[in-house]
């Protein structure tokens, strides 16, 4: 069996590395940089692989480790070698540098990883000079290449890499003046929040936005406004911070563009694909994972997911058919949105829409309960999970529809 | 737009001619930031200039874009009606159009929706002008310079005009870094000609800046429309227009603002207004694929029409002033017109020898390879050739290392991430340069030896980054 996985960062590499340990006899990872890692070598601060490799690494540690375990499994690896067009068929156009060349492998795994929502996204305001970077792209410039992208900064959007980055431009000796945050709660981890910015006495104004970016060639100002409770900048309380930068965290959407052209739907609360509990797509073969899938909260959590995958996609059970699964009343995001029918516990990984404190959460199918469970607290920021019992599943049929939703009254 | 094509055609002729501009590159004023319709002719009064230059551009610019390896796309363009007072306007510019020797046709609804299914429950009725369609003007802009470099003329970048004096051979130009005689001096300052012509000593002509401020949204809805859709027309300029760019992006704006002062802002009710007029044409939820959003300035004159011709009393000066739209479509009319004045004038003089076309003229203009554009085939021999055509930089419009590469290395080549952007199209994309930046920035650094950290965006004091970290003093 021949597979192929797109995107070598921890979501491709877990995935081709079980593929290959599950006995498929060829596995190619194909990585569009010139490195194998995505985008681990530039999150120097540590936090990754507590689960996965029982040790608190730094992100390059950990893509390392990942790395010498693809090679040794003898998975064959193509650097600076780009998918530039699939197919439904499974055809994959790849690009490289010693030419283009057509591939049709038996399985195929998209491990493709996330883009960052840009200013135009958000169409903030304003003049449009240079010294406005999403995070994602300030931690490249500054940790991989060793530039310096500003001196004074503001940070809109309260997403993780934002945080990192801003603890990142504190040590370097660099002035944060501050985080805006749109909704009324944190976008990122709470130990983020903590470590990050309270630590650092870098204030995080909440339900606040950026109206404005000022400046001509270079940022030279940006204004910051509360916003009511429709989002609307209360325009008459706005201030303005003397800055040179101004550095967006506003979101991780996953890169959806091959899988469309592979014929695949997107569902439109994650970005990504439809995908059943192996993270098999709609169409047979086609695999995808990582970022490219959901925005997941830890490296950890990709590389185990993917791993499933990878382990699938060779071993593939059989099923019975596939029901649907939709998250309702409160919870945002639901993977995977299939089941495959089969005789085993089912996960299902979940994020709530607001915060909420003590609720519980109830998971049905035609009426009759499959699994409740109690929380002390639930964050839009935190990916949580819910085992359903392979016994209480053994009533949900082809075509069915299992509903995950928090019980009214509960929480607050 | 409008220096570039005088700059082709005068170096036609076996003259000196330098090109100058304050900016770091070509096509950086009101050329980079319009709608980019080629004008069918329908619009502009019958009998004035912008009337006669628009319908003899559109002519021209299916003969030049070939020449000059140009993007264009004849898609043709509806101007829709609502109710019956825009019936009735649409009958007028019907009859404008007839004048105009520019064939229109009006289409009742039903029609109307074989050719657009997403118009507007609203929209009774339009008229379709077949030949006028969509242009790339930042490519425009460089292939004309680039035809111009190619047959012996000069560029010289970032160098202002700050005033001019009359002396025996000719004119005297004093620019931001030198003097600089000359015989003849053509003004395509945009908006700001008429400061121009108050330096040659003319003030009787203005030109106010009217900012249009436009969303550009993803390609995944760029299918949503066929034509270029107008609203019916109003007092200020053409109305808010939905239209494809040239690479396939659905783009909607612009609104219009007279300003006191040219200011590029866009602003949150100005970009709430273009989206606000974009759905009385098609409703659809266009914020939730924004992409970007810019603003450009229109060169709007206190005549109301396009002024062309000699300097009323400086010998050797010719304006192009208030040249707003159709600009970008009578460009190529506007550079002829003028050329043929400055004509007229050495024919009198008897200098019929500057007047004679060069033996060795060349009209075309070739663009390095465009990987998009080529064949499997043909890519895949451009990347044995050179591997740097299989590394793909932007992942968003799928552009290669080899390709940023000639755009710096061609005539006129980029200096700059703007300049990249205008010539092959990296950061244009749906992350907006989240991934290509910092290669783009190491790429440029390579291609000019120069530190990473002295790269810029777009003008002097635009850089990217404060200092290489690698390199203990930095770059101050
Ligand atoms: C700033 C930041 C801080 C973080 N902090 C933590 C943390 O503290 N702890 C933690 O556990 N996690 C953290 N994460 C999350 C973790 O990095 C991600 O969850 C993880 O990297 C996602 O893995 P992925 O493989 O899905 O995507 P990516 O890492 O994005 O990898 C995708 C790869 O696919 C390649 N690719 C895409 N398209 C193609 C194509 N067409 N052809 C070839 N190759 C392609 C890309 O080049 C890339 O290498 C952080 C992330 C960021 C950005
Ligand atoms: C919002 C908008 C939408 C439009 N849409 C269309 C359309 O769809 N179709 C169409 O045909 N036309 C359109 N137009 C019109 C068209 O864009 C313009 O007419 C055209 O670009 C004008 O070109 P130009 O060369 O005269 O001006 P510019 O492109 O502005 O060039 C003028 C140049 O002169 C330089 N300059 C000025 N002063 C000096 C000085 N003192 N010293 C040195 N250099 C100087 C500037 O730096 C600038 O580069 C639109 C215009 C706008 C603003």
């Amino acid at each position: 069996m021949r597979v192929t996985v797109i995107g070598g960062g921890p979501a491709g590499m877990a995935a081709a590395l079980s593929a290959k340990r599950a006995g498929a006899e060829e596995v190619l990872l194909l990585e569009r940089a010139e490195r194998l890692g995505g985008v681990l070598p530039q999150c120097i601060h540590t936090g990754f692989g507590v689960s996965y490799f029982k040790e608190d690494l730094t992100g390059p540690e950990f893509a390392e480790r990942l790395e010498r375990l693809v090679a040794k499994a003898g998975v064959e690896v193509w650097l600076n070698s780009i998918a530039l067009q699939a197919f439904p068929d499974r055809q994959l156009l790849v690009s490289t540098r010693l030419g283009l060349r057509a591939l049709r492998p038996d399985v195929l795994i998209f491990a493709v990883g996330a883009r960052e929502r840009p200013r135009g996204a958000i169409a903030i305001p304003g003049d449009r000079p240079a010294g406005v970077f999403t995070a994602g792209t300030a931690q490249y410039m500054t940790n991989i290449q060793g530039l310096q992208v500003g001196r004074e900064f503001f940070i809109l959007g309260s997403g993780d890499i934002g945080l990192i980055m801003a603890r990142r431009f504190t040590l370097e000796g660099l002035i944060v003046h501050g985080v805006a945050e749109l909704m009324p709660f944190p976008g990122g981890l709470s130990r983020n929040v903590q470590q990050c910015l309270r630590d650092y006495a870098i204030p995080l104004y909440l339900s606040h936005t950026v109206t404005g970016v000022r400046g001509k060639q270079r940022v030279e100002a940006v204004t910051v406004a509360p916003v009511d409770p429709n989002g609307y900048p209360l325009r008459d309380q706005e201030r303005t911070y003397a800055v040179d930068s101004l550095i967006l965290s506003v979101g991780l959407l996953p890169e959806a563009e091959l899988l469309r052209q592979a014929g695949l739907t997107m569902a439109p609360e994650t970005g990504g694909p439809a995908v059943d509990q192996y993270y098999q797509c709609e169409r047979e073969g086609i695999f995808a994972v990582g970022n490219g899938v959901a925005i997941w909260d830890l490296a950890d959590n990709v590389a185990e997911t993917a791993e499933v995958a990878g382990r699938a996609a060779v071993l593939c059970p059989p099923g019975r058919g596939w029901a649907r699964v939709e998250g309702r009343g409160g919870i945002r995001v639901v993977i995977p949105q299939r089941w495959r029918l089969e005789d085993r516990d089912l996960v299902l990984h979940f994020r709530a829409g607001k915060p909420t404190i003590a609720p519980r959460l109830r998971v049905t199918c035609k009426g009759q309960l499959l699994a409740r469970r109690g929380y002390a607290a639930l964050r839009p920021a935190e990916m949580e999970e819910i085992r359903i019992p392979a016994e209480k599943l053994a009533m949900v049929e082809a075509g069915d529809l299992v509903v995950l939703e928090l019980e009214e009254g509960s929480g607050g | 737009m409008v220096g570039a094509a005088i700059f082709r055609e005068l170096c036609r002729f076996p003259l000196r001619v330098l090109l100058l501009d304050q900016l770091h590159d070509v096509g950086g004023g009101a050329s980079r930031a319009n709608t980019a319709i080629l004008h069918g002719g329908f619009d502009p009064l019958p009998g004035t200039l912008m009337s006669s230059l628009n319908v003899e551009g559109l002519r021209l610019w299916s003969s030049w874009s070939r020449q000059l390896d140009v993007e264009v796309e004849w898609c043709g363009s509806l101007v829709l009606a609502t109710d019956d007072e825009e019936l009735a306007a649409i009958g007028d510019l019907c009859l404008r159009g007839r004048k105009a020797r520019v064939p229109t046709v009006f289409l009742l609804r039903d029609a109307l929706l074989n050719r657009e299914p997403n118009l507007a429950a609203e929209v009774k009725g339009g008229l379709f002008a077949p030949v006028s369609g969509l242009i790339n003007p930042f490519q425009a802009v460089i292939a004309l310079v680039g035809n111009g470099l190619a047959n012996g003329g000069e560029l010289a970048l970032g160098e202002r005009v700050l005033g001019l004096r009359k002396i025996p051979e000719g004119i005297e130009v004093q620019t931001s870094k030198r003097t600089l005689p000359t015989r003849f001096l053509f003004n395509a300052a945009g908006v700001e000609a008429d400061h121009l012509m108050h330096l040659a000593g003319e003030d009787w002509f203005s030109i106010t800046p009217r900012r249009g401020q436009y969303h550009v949204l993803d390609k995944s809805i760029g299918h949503l429309v066929r034509h270029v859709l107008f609203p019916a027309p109003r007092k200020l300029g053409k109305g808010i227009v939905v239209t494809r760019t040239i690479h396939g992006n659905l783009m909607i704006g612009p609104n219009a603002e007279d300003l006191d002062e040219s200011d590029l802002l866009t602003t949150r009710e100005g970009l709430q207004a273009v989206l606000a007029g974009a759905k009385k044409l098609i409703p659809f939820p266009f914020e939730r694929y924004l992409v970007a959003q810019f603003s450009g300035l229109r060169a709007v004159s206190s005549t109301g029409d396009f002024h062309l011709g000699p300097a009323h009393a400086f010998p050797g000066v010719f304006h192009a002033a208030g040249i707003k739209s159709p600009g970008l479509t009578a460009a190529p009319a506007i550079a002829r017109r003028l050329v043929e004045m400055w004509q007229e004038r050495m024919d009198l003089a008897g200098h019929k020898e500057v007047i004679a076309q060069k033996m060795d003229w060349d009209p075309t203009f070739r663009f390095p390879p465009k990987l998009s554009e080529c064949s499997l085939g043909d890519r895949d021999r451009l990347i044995r050739e050179n591997p740097s055509y299989g590394r793909i930089v932007c992942r968003c419009e799928g552009i290669s290392e080899g390709e940023v590469r000639e755009a710096i290395r061609m005539q006129p080549g980029a200096t700059d991430l703007d300049g990249i952007k205008r010539r092959c199209r990296p950061t244009t994309g749906r992350c907006q340069g989240g991934f290509c930046t910092p290669r783009l920035v190491e790429i440029l650094a390579q291609e000019r030896g120069a530190p990473l950290s002295s790269i810029t965006k777009f003008g002097e004091a635009s850089r990217l980054t404060w200092r290489d970290n690698r390199e203990p003093s930095g770059c101050e």
